[in-house]
Formats: structure tokens, sequence, C-alpha cells
């Protein structure tokens, strides 16, 4: 029997936690989980966060962003996209994969009218434009599958800070393949249909009868709360559990012929080349080496230094 | 005696994975259950865990490489 987790919170942090917390603890059942969130940039597990995300943008905006513990690309979400989450029972001898969690969303996608039909492996698509994005984390005897529902997204909201960096990277990272998308909203026969109406939709066709609803007890909130902490509102998750990679640039600062290469571990500057017939080096290299690779501190680090000033800007 | 580590086939239709990272490094110590390396494919991430318990002995391939199924990953001298 599936049980249905109504998530009321919209921030991303905390919902991937709970997520997290359900995919590892309540092993006994099968679940469904809907859940929004406000604006805000999710990358791949696997992904380099500074080869994905114009990471100077983003406080600009005002966005959240954060890792998730499923693969693939990087996506935006805003309130105006609905998540959905099942996280069930693996057998590695029969399973297909994603059809069988694709299938019935598909279905009732088709009964309100919507022809969504599955594309590439894991997309739902209204002819070649995508509605829907999806991911998998498989864990011991359990699967985590997850996926996004474009109802009515401001699709053009977050480009700016998808828009890549200046300088080269190069790492074995995950990366994200562009999708032309376009929202559901567009594609219905009722035009009456809200978000809300839309979401009561996809979940009454999961329950027959009543919807069998889980409330997470305060023990459960307690634990969830610490993972959002510990681990989705971290640096060291966020930034940091990006593959090692390396950066290239070859560019003019303040007058100076500067080449910079920076290999980047663990999301520590592990090794800084810099060359420059005009600038001291060494001096910089050893100032760098060690370093954590974040915008904002390095920003802070070099303003201290003459002549070396908005030389951060330089290095993203 | 040494078991060498394989990449599994984690459904009906898998032929290669990424191998996305390891959670463990050459020289350090496995215990059964432990999670060893992650695998993505197709935007899967499947952690894998060790069926023996020992020392991870060598490693044959780096976070970002793709293997196919049954090809030998890495090898653990077990206890």
């Amino acid at each position: 029997m599936m049980k249905y987790v109504n998530s009321k919170n919209n921030s991303v942090h905390y919902n991937l936690a709970v997520e997290e917390y359900i995919f590892n603890n309540m092993m006994d059942d099968d679940f469904l989980l809907l859940w929004v969130n406000d604006p805000c940039i999710v990358i791949g597990k696997h992904q380099n966060i500074f080869e994905e995300v114009n990471c100077k943008e983003i406080p600009k905006n005002g966005v959240t962003v954060t890792r998730r513990h499923s693969g693939g690309g990087t996506v935006f979400h805003d309130n105006g996209n609905l998540n959905f989450t099942f996280i069930t029972d693996y057998h590695p001898d029969r399973f297909s994969g994603y059809d069988e969690f694709l299938s019935p969303i598909i279905k009732i996608l088709n009964e309100m009218g919507i022809a969504a039909e599955k594309s590439k492996v894991c997309d739902i698509a209204i002819g070649d434009k995508k509605i829907s994005g999806n991911a998998q984390s498989i864990k011991k005897n359990r699967v985590l599958h997850h996926g996004t529902l474009l109802f009515d997204s401001d699709l053009d909201a977050l480009r700016a800070i998808l828009k890549p960096a200046e300088g080269e990277f190069k790492s074995k990272a995950v990366k994200s393949v562009r999708s032309s998308v376009t929202n559901i909203v567009d594609h219905l026969g009722d035009k009456k249909l809200d978000f809300d109406g839309f979401r009561d939709r996809i979940l009454n066709s999961f329950f027959e009868n009543e919807i069998d609803e889980v409330k997470l007890l305060e023990a459960d909130i307690k634990q969830i709360r610490e993972l959002e902490k510990t681990k989705y509102i971290t640096w060291e998750w966020i930034y940091g559990f990006s593959p090692t990679f390396t950066y290239k640039k070859q560019s003019d600062f303040k007058g100076h012929q500067v080449d910079v290469v920076l290999i980047v571990e663990k999301g520590k500057i592990k090794e800084c080349k810099l060359k420059s017939k005009t600038l001291s080096v060494e001096k910089i290299e050893s100032l760098l080496l060690g370093h954590r690779y974040d915008y904002f501190a390095l920003s802070d680090l070099c303003s201290e230094i003459k002549d070396l000033e908005n030389f951060a800007d330089y290095l993203f | 005696m040494k078991k060498n580590i394989c990449m599994p086939k984690l459904s009906e239709k898998m032929e290669s994975g990424i191998l996305a990272a390891w959670n463990k490094e050459v020289g350090e110590k496995v215990e059964n259950g432990e999670v060893l390396f992650e695998i993505e494919t197709e935007k899967v991430v499947s952690e894998v865990e060790s069926q023996e318990s020992g020392m991870l002995e060598a490693v044959y391939f780096e976070a970002g490489d793709e293997i196919k199924v049954d090809e030998i990953i890495a090898v653990i001298s077990c206890d």
C-alpha cells in the first residue's frame, strides 16, 4: 500500500532532506511525496556546480542553489513546478528503470487531455518540448524516483544564473543537456484547472479510495531539520562535493596578461599555476593554494591585497 | 584471499555505467555492507556496497570513467 507525504514547506533544502530521511529510514512502506519549491536551482549529485551555475550571480538573484542526491543535470524550480517522489523497494532482476514510475504519470496526463509521451530515457514531453525531467537514487534494496512537472513555471526567470562562466572547465563531471521546455497549462483542455487542481488530479490518480496520508512525527522532523542543516545547506555539499576539475583562463587582468590553471579537488585549490610577465605570480600562487574555491571568500581575500582587488572575478 | 570487484548490472537493460565516485581510497579498510563506490547511469545514482571485508588494494578506474558490466573495477584483499 502506498502512503502519501504532503510537504507544505517550500524550501528545497528541507524537501530534499524529507526525501532522503524517508528513503533511509522508513523501509516498510511505499511512498508518494508531492512538493513545491520556491525559486531554486538544483544540480545533479555528481555535477561540478562551477561548470553549471554562474556562482557570482547567485546572491544577486535571491535564488537558492543546492545539490540533490540523484543523478542527472541542472534544473530550476519555482512555485509553478510540481515535484513528485516515489520511494519503493528495488529488485535488480526485475527493475524496469523509469517506466514503472513514468507510465502512471503519463496516463493521468493523457486523461487530462494532454498529449504527453515518454521522451528519451527519463523525460516526459509534449511533442518535442519537455514537461518533466526525472532522476533516481538507489541504495540497498530501495529506490527513490523523483521528477518535475512544469505546470506554470516562469521559464525565463533564472536563465542568467545558468549562464556558464568565462574560463574553461575540464572535468569528468556529469554535464547538463539543455532541453526545450513547455508549460502544461498551455496544453490543457480544461482551462479552469489551476495548480492546486492539477496537484489533486495527480494525487487522486494514485489512490482509489481514501488517501493514506502519513504525518511526520516531531522526532522525524527534528532529524530532517538536522539533515538539512548538516548537509543540504552546507558549502561542503553544494560546492565542495563537485568532482575534481581544472579551470583555465588566459586573459587580461588590469593591464597584465595572466594565464592561470587551477586544479580544484573537494572544493579546494589543490594546484595553482600562474604565468605573467608583470605580476608577482609566486605570491599569488601561495595565497590561493589550499584555499576554498569560493567566489566570495576569494573576493574578500584578494580585496585586502594591493593591486589584486577584483582578482577573484578573474578566477570564475 | 583477493577478490575482484566488478561493475554490477543494475537493471535489465544496463550495459555500462559511469563510475561517479569512490567512497573508499586505496589502502583503506572496507567492511562488508559499506558503500564502496557510486555509479551513475541515465540519471540514476546507485550506491554499491562491498560484499567483502578487507583492504581496498587496487582500483583500475577513476571517477567519471565509463565501465562495461562485469568489467573488473577494483581488488579487495580479504581479511
